[in-house]
């Protein structure tokens, strides 16, 4: 947790919450005081931040101001499979009832949080899932909002096993009162604007904290890692801790924007892996012929349809614009001086739209974003643009890195490629807590992809069900299944210090003693029964037995390749680190 | 009682109009499932009367060059069950909301007239917010109007952003290439409000540190069909032919064609039913065994025998060459970091020469400043950012020396940590002494760093192993048996068959990788072992090469175009981006057990 603060401080990780203020009041603080310009008010905030009287909410996550307050889901399962630590989350985040024993151990060996008793409970005010389907994440949340399936909507689906893309497209419109993700986050922008006049009566400005980036000149902040809370270097925004950035807000015109395609769209171009490239032409072009949206007194294109979303990604995509993919090979041989837009001659006149795709799956085109070569139908493989043109990786010496030299990594023994064991039951404190109950083994909880569903998908499907045992079962060695007495498909109890799943066993010696395989994901709405070590409440999930363990070394940031780019890097969770005792249930499954 | 006709007419065959009807269907239209399968299926959705009736799979894949199997048909069980839930009991039909909540939220917005002063007085009142709370995960919806349930939610919404702030509003939503609208849709509306989104992919611990830590991008793999471009595949942590259905068969195909598919996992998986060769290694150990297998590399292809084709890739392609600084410190001595261009008076004067680096150039025998650093890309005068081995200085051309053994002006003993057994071993490293702004400091290179880490003899110099039947030294094949369970002629095989095929066909050996690997907590060094084995032998950034990691739809496709609009950069920026771990370590708690 100090390595995470720390992270925080340093602008290594982003966090939000940011400030123990809400961020328009500490421009209003600021203004009050006479910082007008956004230059003044960065200086305000920094000089408070030093002073210590504006803390990051990281320093004190217990205090009610710095909780998260209403979380929106969609698209996902985010409190049973994708929740590592599920009854944390059910205790913390949702205030109900959970199957953690665990106790806290924290206090006194973390210095930089405030440590506040007791830990609070129920910190989300509001829970809205949009979902087509009765999961678990859906079950706990306090709104669900019905949304379209992938055969009542229009939409873009692309993946790393092949190099097509191809749509999603309505078959039939949405059943019921559903609604596509499109529509419905539309329609409630359209309600936050109808609500917000007494709220927000005029625009206001909002200070946002972001991490320092990677393909940026973030590259270079930190040659080496200094504190400036430690007093071993000045706070800078975007050099020792995180930059600062001035954002205007309108409520009462979210409506319009979220609907229209704003100015700084032509402006600023697009942007990936540091590549940028302009547009301001194309723009013009796609503009005389887009559909139009209107709206104080400017014309815009228009996003009002998904379609229209659609079509502008793909108008602008270098993978599906040989002219952008063109544009993007220029603006890589400014950057290395190399010959390069050969690659994307050929392509330059091609453009796919949502009805070519609709007619038939495309190849992506080979553009600068990407480290492959696909012309002439050549299988995608990454990094050939670096061997056959010499491009550079993004690296600290442009090559491809054996050796990593951030102080992080030489301080934690991982700066050249080696080797360390796996948590043992006792460090991973799995356990700590937990007695073995009877005839009991400690197994290696591992949770992997399976056969008979998709993540948590499927997994409730009555055909799948079918096919499979009807159950996610518990899989396990046959002799280590012996020692216990448990015999196939009895039910079991495996249970550690996080949690506990009740389902049936599947012995096998397909299984490697000491491991267990518990396929990741069931649902709360399939044979959940009731664990009598638990008071008999319900058992779990998957996640009801991980927890979460942030390795820090992985939050090296600022230096070259070690720096923040979202979903691109940072610690990552772990699962498979897990420990279980399995019992026989007793007597019959509680329902 | 048509059974009845069936018996007495059978030629009439009037059973079978139940099938025609069954599959009769009057409009036919593409989509997929946004599952994060990984698996991007087309399907032909069939629909009769305005019902779905069933799904089939698409075969109209454009053709990859001539050679390659074809993709079609792509699909699996559980895709093709889809349309069930069209119509399912679980479908979510109308806007839901708790019983408790939505009686607490009528009294509330009867006695106010603003919606937001409504979700202020419920929120205000601590008795009131616990009563639903706890009622959470216990069922008790009620339908409610889309109206209504939108009111709530904006009123919401409002309050927090003006008591707390917008940034106590997260959106979640994972892998944005299964129905990258959808997610743009939610993400757009959140940064206009100024809310933080959270990743998901290392919060599903999907995402490989090692990725980034090695080439600085997040996830860059070879597609599916590249796989048949292989002449050696290795699977690991990924059971292809259960959760990778519609791509495995590449992977059989290969075999077919010549190519050896050797598995490592600890069960008796589906892939490893299909294996030439199931290396049993024990779950999680997985580094001990590529370290062995990276000792034997380097032994038998670098150092007995230094085969060309892997030495000029480190060399231009690797950070092998670069120069290290070898810190003493009283009797200890580390390897510490590179040493920085700027550091000599030669280069003193170079933009950003704390962010260039050197080799020991063999041509004119003095470290050398070659181009494509990161200081190269940052600085004011561009194009000067590739990886042609000159000096960014004079255009000299360079010859970097990856082993300063030959040319050394002494032996260093060199502390290396040894994990394994919480312990450490001291080995001799040659380094070279080089004038700089910070006096006379020892370097070696990072290619010697390895030889030393893995404990491969090339002298007298002391700290290394006997022979590969030193069980007791880091990292030899009999050292890796207590941890993997795998005996070492095993590895010995594996190393010669790999390095062998990767000598012979120029680098043509692919490591397939996924969460079982990728899952654990050390997974970066799982991850850097198996791809210094690729390093070494020159397999990276060919077509059938390379570190192919699967473990989710992580690759989005166009992701320029794409995160403008999905990040409503077209009306403002920065958007507000959390780490997902991080976010619920700390906000759920789970720092304080």
């Amino acid at each position: 947790m100090d390595q995470q603060i720390d992270a925080v401080r340093m602008g290594w990780l982003p966090f939000y919450p940011q400030f123990n203020e809400n961020p328009i009041e500490v421009i209003r603080r600021a203004e009050q005081e006479g910082a007008k310009t956004e230059a003044e008010i960065k200086d305000w905030v920094v000089t408070q931040i030093k002073n210590r009287r504006l803390r990051f909410a990281v320093e004190d996550p217990d205090a009610s101001e710095n909780w998260p307050r209403v979380w929106i889901i969609w698209r996902a399962n985010a409190i049973l499979s994708s929740a590592k630590g599920h009854e944390f989350f059910l205790k913390h985040y949702l205030g109900t009832h959970d199957n953690s024993i665990a106790e806290e151990v924290a206090k006194g060996s973390v210095q930089e949080a405030l440590w506040r008793e007791p830990a609070r409970k129920g910190k989300m005010d509001l829970v809205v899932d949009l979902n087509f389907r009765m999961d678990t994440s859906a079950l706990y949340s306090d709104i669900v909002l019905p949304s379209a399936t992938w055969y009542e909507k229009d939409d873009l689906n692309t993946t790393d096993l092949h190099s097509y893309i191809h749509p999603l497209s309505a078959a039939v419109p949405p059943c019921w009162e559903s609604k596509t993700d499109w529509e419905i986050f539309k329609a409630l922008a359209a309600k936050v604007s109808a609500l917000s006049p007494r709220q927000f009566p005029v625009p206001f400005r909002d200070i946002v904290a972001t991490p320092l980036l990677h393909d940026t000149v973030d590259d270079l902040a930190q040659p080496g890692v200094k504190g400036w809370y430690r007093g071993e270097c000045e706070p800078v925004p975007g050099k020792t801790m995180p930059h600062l950035s001035v954002v205007e807000r309108d409520y009462a015109s979210l409506y319009h924007k979220f609907c229209s395609l704003g100015p700084r769209f032509k402006e600023e171009g697009v942007e990936e892996r540091g590549i940028h490239i302009p547009i301001g032409d194309l723009y013009d072009r796609f503009a005389a012929s887009a559909p139009k949206y209107e709206w104080d007194g400017r014309e815009y294109p228009s996003l009002v349809e998904a379609i229209d979303a659609a079509n502008t990604i793909l108008r602008f995509g270098p993978e599906t614009n040989g002219e952008m993919a063109y544009r993007s090979f220029e603006a890589r041989e400014r950057e290395t001086g190399l010959k390069l837009t050969d690659l994307a001659r050929d392509n330059r006149g091609i453009h796919y739209d949502f009805e070519t795709l609709k007619a038939q799956p495309r190849r992506i085109l080979t553009n600068a974003c990407w480290s492959g070569i696909t012309n002439g139908g050549r299988p995608y493989s990454s990094y050939c643009q670096n061997i056959e043109r010499l491009v550079p990786w993004r690296t600290l010496t442009g090559r491809q890195h054996l050796y990593l030299d951030h102080e992080a990594y030489l301080a934690f023994g991982e700066n050249l490629p080696t080797f360390k064991p796996r948590i043992t039951a006792e460090a991973s404190l799995n356990l700590a807590d937990s007695r073995a109950e009877g005839e009991c083994l400690m197994l290696n909880c591992l949770t992997p992809h399976g056969k008979w569903h998709i993540h948590s998908t499927y997994s409730d499907d009555l055909r799948m069900l079918t096919l499979s045992r009807g159950i996610e079962p518990f899989w396990l060695n046959d002799k280590d299944a012996a020692r216990i007495g448990v015999r196939d498909n009895d039910w079991v109890e495996a249970y550690n210090d996080n949690g506990v799943i009740v389902t049936r066993a599947v012995v096998s010696a397909r299984i490697p003693a000491g491991v267990s395989l518990f396929y990741h994901a069931p649902e709360r709405s399939i044979a959940f029964p009731k664990s009598p070590l638990r008071r008999n409440r319900r058992g779990g999930g998957t996640n009801s037995v991980t927890r979460l363990r942030l390795k820090p070394v992985l939050m090296a940031g600022g230096y070259g390749q070690h720096c923040y780019r979202f979903n691109d890097y940072g610690p990552a969770a772990s699962d498979r680190d897990t420990y279980v005792l399995v019992r026989k249930l007793p007597g019959k499954p509680q329902w | 009682m048509s059974w009845i006709r069936d018996l007495v007419d059978p030629k009439a065959r009037t059973w079978e109009a139940f099938y025609r009807n069954r599959w009769q269907h009057d409009r036919v239209v593409r989509s997929t499932h946004g599952v994060n399968c990984t698996g991007s299926c087309s399907w032909m959705i069939h629909v009769k009367d305005g019902i779905v009736t069933w799904e089939m799979q698409a075969t109209d894949y454009p053709r990859l060059e001539a050679g390659l199997p074809p993709y079609e048909p792509r699909g699996c069980p559980r895709g093709i069950t889809f349309s069930w839930y069209v119509y399912s009991p679980l479908r979510i039909k109308h806007p839901l909301i708790r019983g408790v909540l939505l009686d607490t939220w009528r009294e509330a917005r009867a006695r106010n007239a603003d919606p937001v002063d409504a979700w202020a007085e419920i929120m205000d009142n601590a008795e009131s917010r616990h009563r639903y709370q706890v009622a959470r995960g216990k069922g008790g919806f009620r339908r409610t109007g889309w109206d209504e349930a939108l009111e709530i939610i904006a009123a919401s919404l409002l309050y927090t952003a003006r008591k707390y702030g917008p940034d106590r509003v997260a959106g979640f939503s994972p892998i944005p290439a299964m129905s990258m609208v959808s997610y743009a849709a939610g993400s757009r509306f959140l940064q206009l409000f100024g809310a933080a989104i959270l990743s998901f992919y290392d919060l599903y611990a999907d995402f490989p540190p090692a990725s980034p830590e090695t080439w600085g991008e997040k996830t860059d793999v070879a597609e599916s069909a590249d796989w048949f471009n292989s002449k050696y595949i290795v699977s690991t942590g990924s059971n292809l032919n259960m959760t990778r259905t519609p791509d495995a068969h590449f992977a059989i195909e290969a075999k077919h064609h010549g190519t050896k598919l050797v598995v490592l996992s600890p069960d008796f998986s589906e892939v490893s039913r299909h294996a030439d060769w199931w290396i049993p290694v024990h779950s999680g150990m997985d580094a001990a065994f590529w370290m062995a297998v990276d000792h034997v590399i380097l032994k038998e292809f670098h150092v007995v025998r230094q085969t060309p084709y892997f030495m000029n890739y480190l060399k231009q392609y690797s950070d092998s060459p670069f120069l290290v600084v070898v810190e003493e410190a009283g009797e200890e001595c580390r390897a510490g970091r590179f040493l920085r261009a700027g550091q000599l008076s030669r280069y003193a004067a170079v933009e950003n020469g704390e962010w260039k680096f050197l080799v020991f150039d063999a041509k004119s025998g003095e470290p050398r400043m070659p181009r494509g650093a990161i200081g190269s890309r940052w600085q004011s005068s561009k194009g000067r950012w590739n990886l042609e081995l000159k000096d960014e200085l004079d255009d000299a051309e360079i010859d970097p020396v990856l082993s300063l053994f030959e040319t050394r002006d002494a032996e260093l003993a060199v502390t290396f940590p040894d994990f394994g057994s919480n312990a450490a071993v001291r080995r001799g490293v040659p380094v070279k002494y080089i004038g700089t702004a910070a006096g006379r400091l020892a370097v070696t290179t990072v290619y010697d760093l390895l030889m030393a880490q893995y404990g491969v003899p090339r002298g007298p110099a002391g700290g290394y192993p006997r022979d590969y039947d030193d069980a007791d030294a880091p990292y030899t094949p009999a050292w890796q048996e207590k941890f993997t369970g795998i005996g070492r002629n095993t590895v010995i095989q594996f190393a010669r068959e790999f390095a062998g095929t990767a000598e012979k066909t120029g680098g043509k050996c692919t490591v397939l990788v996924g969460s079982g690997v990728n899952h654990w907590y050390h997974a970066n060094l799982h991850y850097r072992a198996s791809i210094a084995a690729l390093m070494l032998c020159g397999c990276i950034g060919v077509n059938g090469g390379g570190l192919n990691h699967y473990t989710g739809q992580e690759k989005l496709v166009p992701g320029a175009s794409w995160s403008a609009l999905a990040m409503a950069l077209d009306w403002s920026a920065p958007p507000r981006l959390q780490n997902g771990p991080s976010f619920h370590y700390v906000h759920s708690d789970q720092w304080r057990y």
